[in-house]
Parts: C-alpha cells; sequence; structure tokens
C-alpha cells in the first residue's frame, strides 16, 4: 500500500516536473540574468580593480573593501546612514502605533480614513521630497511662514543646513512616506488580539499601564517586528528624499547615494560594488536582528 | 467618556492632517502667483492656473509631456510582464510537488531580500555592453526582475488557498496546464491578480534609482528623474515644481482609492514575506491566508470578504 502510494507520487512528480520547469523558466531566466548573474559578478568585480583610471582588471583582495571602510566620505555616509535609521524607525513606529490604535477605535468613515492614511505611500520618493521641499525651503516655506506667523521666529530658518536637522527633516518626509505600512500591519496585530483577554482583564481589575504591558504589547510583537524591518530596510536604503530635499551634500548623503557617486561619478566601478557589498550585508544583518530578537511566535 | 471622545476627534483631526497637508500645501504652491506666495497663505490668492498649462501645453511642456509618457509606457509595460511571468511561475510553486520546487521558491524568496542597489552597478556594465542603455527594454526588464519575487510570492498564496477540485476535474478532461491558468486560476484568483498589479504599477512608477542610471535622456527618462531637475535648472521655480509633482502623484493616488482593499492585501503579504511566514500554512481564504499569518481576525475587519468558495473562516 505505502509503496503504491510512493510509487504512484513519484511518477506523478515526474510527470509535472517538464511542464512545471517550461512555466517556471521565464521568472527565472529574468532572475537569473538581471538578478543573480549580476550578484555574483558584483561580488567578483568588487574584489579586482575596476576603474576607468586603472587600466588593469587585476585581483585586488579586499582593498576595495578597505578603500570604502577608510574613505571619510563612505563613514560619513554611514554616520549619516545611521542617523536616518534611528529617527526614522523611532519615528514610523511611534507614529504607526498612534494612527493604528486610532484606526482600531474608528467605527464610522473607517474605510475612509484607511485610504487616506494610505495615500503618502502612493506618492513617488522623488515626490515626497518635493513635497517636503515646499514646506522647509527658507523662501516662503510653510514651517517658516508658520513659525513667523505664530512669532515663534523673527527671520527664516534654513532648516535642512545643519547636519543634525537636516538629517532630521529629510528623516521626517520619510516617515511620511513608509508610517501607513507600519500602520497598516500594527493594525492587522492589535485587531488579530482576542477581546476575550481584555475582558478578562477588565474583570480582574487590572489597569490599562498594565493590560498595555502584560497583553498588547507582547501579542504584538510579531508584528512590530515586520514593521520595523520594513522601515529599517527603507531607511537603510534611503535616496530619492535626500536627492531632492539636500542633493549629494556630504552632510546629508546616505550610504546608497554614495555608492551611485562611486560608481557613476568616480567610474570607479570595483569601490561601488564593494560599498554596495557593505550596505547590503548592513540590511540583511539588521532584517536578522529583528527576525532573531523581536519577532517570537505567539499564541493566544 | 467625553473627553476620551474628543480625544479621538484631536488626533483624527492630527493623523488625517499629517497625511493630507503636505498634498494641499504643493496644491496651494502650484495654484498661487509667486508674489501671493510672499505673504502667509493658506488658500490660493492670487489663484493661477499658469503653472499646469505650462506644463501640459505651454513653454515647458516638451520634456514634461515626453517623460509622462516614458513614465506611463515603462510602468505599463512593466506591470503586465511581471504579472505574466509571475502567474506563470506562481502556478507550479502553488500547485505541484515536483523535484527541486523548495530550493527553486527559496530562490525566488531569496532574491525578494536583496535590495536593488545590491546589483546595480554590475547590471549597468551589463546594459552598456549590449548597447541597452536608454531603451524601454532594458528599463522595463530590471524593473520586472525587481518587482517579480513579490508578485510570485503573491499570486501563489493566492492560487494555493483555492480549492484544487475543479483543477482536477478539467485535468481528467484533458485541458493542458495553461489552459486551467487562464480559463479557471485566473477568474478565481482576480484579486490576488489586482493587488500584485498595484503594488507592482506603484512600485516601477515611483522607481527613481533604476531609471536614473538606464535613462539618461529623455528618450527614455521618466517623470521622477525629470522632477528634482526643476529646482535647479529651472531656477527656484516652485510652482512648476508643485505642479510636475502633483500630476505625478496623480495616477498612483487614483490606483490607490480605486484599489486600495487590494492594495492592503499586497502590502501585509509582501510585509510578512520578509519574515518567510508561509501563509499556505493556515490557507483558508485567498486574502486571509495571503494577508495575515497569525491575524486572521482582522482580515474581516480590514478587507471585505472576497468571494471565495470556502472562505468562511
Amino acid at each position: 500500500m505505502i509503496t503504491t502510494a510512493k510509487a504512484t507520487r513519484s511518477s506523478r512528480s515526474s510527470r509535472q516536473r517538464q511542464p512545471a520547469l517550461l512555466l517556471l523558466a521565464p521568472a527565472f531566466v529574468v532572475i537569473g540574468v538581471l538578478v543573480l548573474y549580476p550578484l555574483v559578478t558584483s561580488v567578483w568585480d568588487s574584489l579586482h580593480n575596476d576603474s576607468v583610471l586603472l587600466p588593469s582588471h587585476a585581483f585586488s583582495g579586499g582593498r576595495n573593501y578597505s578603500l570604502a571602510a577608510h574613505d571619510p566620505a563612505f563613514l560619513q555616509a554611514g554616520e549619516n546612514t545611521l542617523g536616518y535609521l534611528l529617527i526614522v524607525t523611532l519615528g514610523s513606529l511611534l507614529a504607526g502605533l498612534g494612527m493604528a490604535f486610532w484606526l482600531h477605535n474608528v467605527t464610522r468613515f473607517r474605510a475612509a480614513a484607511l485610504t487616506i492614511i494610505v495615500l503618502p505611500w502612493a506618492v513617488p520618493g522623488i515626490v515626497t521630497g518635493a513635497l517636503w521641499s515646499f514646506i522647509f525651503n527658507p523662501v516662503n516655506g510653510l514651517l517658516n511662514e508658520l513659525l513667523q506667523w505664530a512669532g515663534v521666529i523673527s527671520h527664516p530658518e534654513i532648516w535642512l543646513a545643519g547636519r543634525l536637522s537636516g538629517i532630521f527633516f529629510i528623516s521626517l518626509s520619510l516617515i511620511w512616506q513608509i508610517t501607513p505600512i507600519a500602520a497598516v500591519i500594527f493594525l492587522a496585530g492589535i485587531e488579530s488580539i482576542p477581546v476575550e483577554l481584555y475582558e478578562e482583564a477588565a474583570v480582574e481589575g487590572a489597569s490599562q499601564l498594565a493590560v498595555f504591558r502584560r497583553i498588547t504589547l507582547p501579542l504584538l510583537r510579531p508584528s512590530l517586528a515586520i514593521g520595523l524591518l520594513q522601515a529599517s530596510v527603507l531607511a537603510i536604503g534611503i535616496f530619492d528624499q535626500v536627492v531632492v530635499l539636500a542633493g549629494y551634500s556630504p552632510g546629508s548623503i546616505s550610504m546608497v547615494m554614495q555608492v551611485y557617486l562611486y560608481a557613476f561619478r568616480d567610474l570607479n566601478f570595483g569601490l561601488g560594488m564593494a560599498a554596495s557589498m557593505i550596505v547590503t550585508l548592513g540590511t540583511l544583518l539588521v532584517s536578522l536582528v529583528y527576525i532573531k530578537g523581536v519577532y517570537r511566535e505567539v499564541s493566544y | 467618556m467625553t473627553l476620551r471622545k474628543a480625544g479621538k476627534w484631536a488626533a483624527g483631526v492630527v493623523i488625517i492632517g499629517w497625511s493630507l497637508a503636505p498634498i494641499y500645501w504643493a496644491l496651494v504652491v502650484s495654484l498661487t502667483t509667486p508674489a501671493g506666495l510672499q505673504s502667509m497663505t493658506l488658500i490660493p490668492r492670487p489663484f493661477t492656473t499658469s503653472y499646469f498649462s505650462q506644463l501640459l501645453g505651454g513653454s515647458s511642456s516638451g520634456p514634461f509631456l515626453q517623460a509622462l509618457r516614458n513614465s506611463a509606457v515603462e510602468s505599463a509595460l512593466t506591470t503586465v510582464l511581471t504579472v505574466v511571468v509571475a502567474l506563470l511561475a506562481a502556478y507550479p510553486f502553488a500547485r505541484w510537488n515536483f523535484r527541486g520546487s523548495r530550493a527553486l521558491f527559496l530562490v525566488i524568496l531569496g532574491t525578494f531580500a536583496l535590495p536593488v542597489y545590491a546589483v546595480l552597478i554590475p547590471l549597468y556594465q551589463f546594459m552598456s555592453h549590449l548597447r541597452q542603455i536608454d531603451t524601454y527594454q532594458a528599463i522595463v526588464l530590471i524593473n520586472v526582475s525587481a518587482s517579480l519575487p513579490l508578485a510570485v510570492w503573491l499570486l501563489r498564496a493566492h492560487i494555493s488557498a483555492l480549492p484544487a477540485d475543479i483543477e482536477n476535474a478539467a485535468r481528467i478532461d484533458g485541458a493542458g496546464p495553461l489552459q486551467i491558468l487562464r480559463r479557471i486560476v485566473l477568474p478565481l484568483i482576480a484579486p490576488g491578480v489586482a493587488a500584485a498589479s498595484v503594488i507592482v504599477f506603484l512600485t516601477s512608477w515611483a522607481a527613481y534609482l533604476i531609471p536614473l542610471a538606464f535613462a539618461p535622456t529623455l528618450r527614455t527618462s521618466p517623470l521622477t528623474v525629470l522632477i528634482p531637475q526643476y529646482a535647479s535648472r529651472y531656477g527656484q521655480d516652485y510652482g512648476l515644481q508643485a505642479a510636475a509633482g502633483l500630476i505625478a502623484l496623480l495616477p498612483p493616488v487614483l490606483v490607490v482609492i480605486w484599489l486600495n482593499r487590494h492594495l492592503m492585501r499586497g502590502l501585509l503579504t509582501g510585509a510578512l514575506k520578509q519574515l518567510g511566514s508561509s501563509p499556505a500554512d493556515n490557507g483558508q481564504c485567498p486574502g486571509c491566508a495571503a494577508t495575515c499569518v497569525r491575524a486572521r481576525r482582522s482580515v474581516r475587519v480590514l478587507f471585505r470578504p472576497c468571494g471565495y468558495p470556502g472562505q468562511q473562516t
């Protein structure tokens, strides 16, 4: 009996293999040629000289990596990116939780509210940058106009000029754009917590803070991990918003922008690939931290 | 209790205001004369439509309309091609258990975790070697490669949630896999196809880094590449940039308003995918299975029932 089942299964499996591979072929051609092949090239070429300034394509070991790791421009870009990462993650965590808890309690016009909250996510990064530049502009920017009108400041400030304030305000534009994702994920998490747990807690006379700390927060962990992971990956890869709001200025340039400059301004492709590998590894590392550290299976 | 209600309303005003204010302010900037912007104003006064008419028919319309056309062509082709290729791949992954299927699916998952910038430079060398820089096909194919893993994942989840009975019956009647896919599966997973299309369209419409490298001239460069240039090339003409930005955000915003439900499902699926949770594990409703691995309850609240057989969970 068992052998018959096995035989049927394996013959079925081999009968299915050929059409399966045919249907999979287009997808794997695209991924093989445009993702896997370039990825292998990237790793390989980052270990070689590959620059218009260096005629030879000789093996250079970790030289490109150590060049990037010692380049003040790349290090500063790394510091800036760390700033974006911290501010954007924290900002979209708080704003996302706020929106999610608010939506959770909204009964009327819920669909409309959800649509409005999601809208910023649909706005392209470049346009997001442009929208916020009209707010932060020293000339006729909304922020300056409002603060002057309210009498908080007497003359227009250049908000994006300082390094810290620049990174903060650029982060704000990314937070605006990506918080909807976090909010939707958190909302799904909040609404999956069984109401009975809250009812029981109410019977026991637990305080609101205790309910939040003992029930909501632990059961929300998987959602928090997913939301934070998304925000972090997007923050590390920040590009569009910075280009529009601050250009390629050293005070706010991100690591991916520096990768772009290595390759397309300096035409040092080997260095660019090494730098891009560093950023990619960083992204994977951060993802791993969330998956191992924050994400936990929960059961109700 | 009334205090609580007031707080809820206040929070609502802040949240809705935060979400809409930057778009509204751009509308004010794009519809106010330069003189009007000199003083504090929250409504467009004196009112002008000159920026929009400049872009859509006047002095600056040439490059703008060309870039708009490029954006439309590239994202439409990307969306159609991605969904077709993803659908073909999603079917065997969802239905057939052949040797190597797990390993191949892991490859798809692995590529999803890879950011575009990781392969940008070798791709550029590759494409310039083939003399494909500044062509629609290069940009579209690279866009497709970037969106494909998510689309495969999403469609696979929707297909595996369908009962296989109808397909089996059709196969006994002699229908081939492509026929089954087109006649039976496709109509049933329409919401999944909509979700995948929306996400792919939004991603490729917003793409900046890819066209920045591969679309150096107006022959192929989309709106996202043109818009940053308004601030520098045309002086401090914020009105023009605001009008251009608003036109660029109109298609995605309309799509979101129109297909919001599907978008939510796609968003959540994409997010869950990064953790490698398999929606097939508790696959009942395609919507639930695809979106909320551990959050099935919320699905009923977030998404209206999608009318699947066997969906009542």
